[in-house]
């Protein structure tokens, strides 16, 4: 009962802001960009190459791309927040 | 290490090799893409549902003094949250697979494609930071899980026990 609730919680959070990033898009995008887009969409969907290979083995360089760029992030962040802990440590022992 | 801890290690690795796989539509193909995103979604509620006590307790006290290191991670998780929305939102809306299959039909905008592409980048770079706020409770769950469980010695009230710091 309890798991049910906070589901129920989490669905309904995710509807407002969901309904919320609906109309703020719709409304700002009721111009006319979009007609030219739909176009767009219409004579090629996803972007070249997207799925036009066929056979063989693709090498998935956009979720090597992703983790490096979230490895990269974790590894600065450890280096930063290493450095401010020294220095307070620094601060703190009067040196 | 707790049963729990041990679910929610797990759940968080996979969690984070779906997002990467979710991450590669062109490697996956579009109809993989979409049901995984789906299911990415369910595995996130899962998430928050393992970590309701946290978030309750934040919120309750999120203006207060204790709560200050960990006012960050709370902000953090909200941008996450937030640009998780947005992307299944957008994803939907741009959907070949997942919204046809339930007979529904969206109208079409090239905004919407743009704003994917924009908010699975946000994410790439919170999810980075989310990991790295967490980076020691990983290593940490890790470091238990490679070292083998030792059981404490069980010494008997009768057996004389020798101190080290007494000669015989």
């Amino acid at each position: 009962m309890k798991t049910i609730f906070k589901v129920l919680v989490i669905l309904v959070v995710v509807l407002t802001l969901g309904a919320l990033f609906y109309g703020v898009v719709t409304a700002t995008s009721s111009g006319g960009v979009a007609g030219s887009l739909v176009h767009e969409r219409s004579v090629g969907g996803f972007r070249p190459g997207s799925e036009g290979l066929s056979g063989g083995i693709q090498l998935p360089v956009e979720m090597i791309k992703n983790l490096l760029l979230i490895s990269m992030i974790v590894a600065a962040y450890l280096k930063i927040s290493k450095y401010f802990r020294s220095q307070k440590a620094i601060t703190r022992a009067g040196i | 290490m707790s049963k729990q801890n041990k679910n929610r290690l797990w759940l968080d690795l996979g969690t984070f090799i779906t997002l990467l796989l979710v991450s590669a539509p062109r490697t996956t193909g579009d109809t993989i893409h979409e049901w995984l995103a789906l299911a990415l979604g369910g595995a996130i509620v899962v998430h928050l549902l393992f970590n309701w006590s946290w978030i309750v307790e934040i919120t309750s006290r999120l203006f207060t003094k204790s709560a200050k290191n960990s006012r960050a991670s709370y902000f953090l998780n909200w941008a996450l949250f937030f640009s998780g929305i947005m992307t299944i939102l957008s994803g939907l809306m741009i959907s070949r697979s997942v919204v046809p299959f339930f007979g529904l039909w969206l109208p079409q905008s090239g905004s919407w494609r743009q704003l994917h592409e924009l908010s699975t980048n946000i994410i790439m770079i919170l999810m980075g930071l989310h990991v790295a706020l967490h980076w020691n409770w990983i290593v940490n769950m890790f470091k238990h899980m490679s070292v083998p469980r030792v059981f404490p010695r069980v010494v008997s009230p009768t057996m004389p026990i020798q101190r080290k710091d007494v000669q015989a």
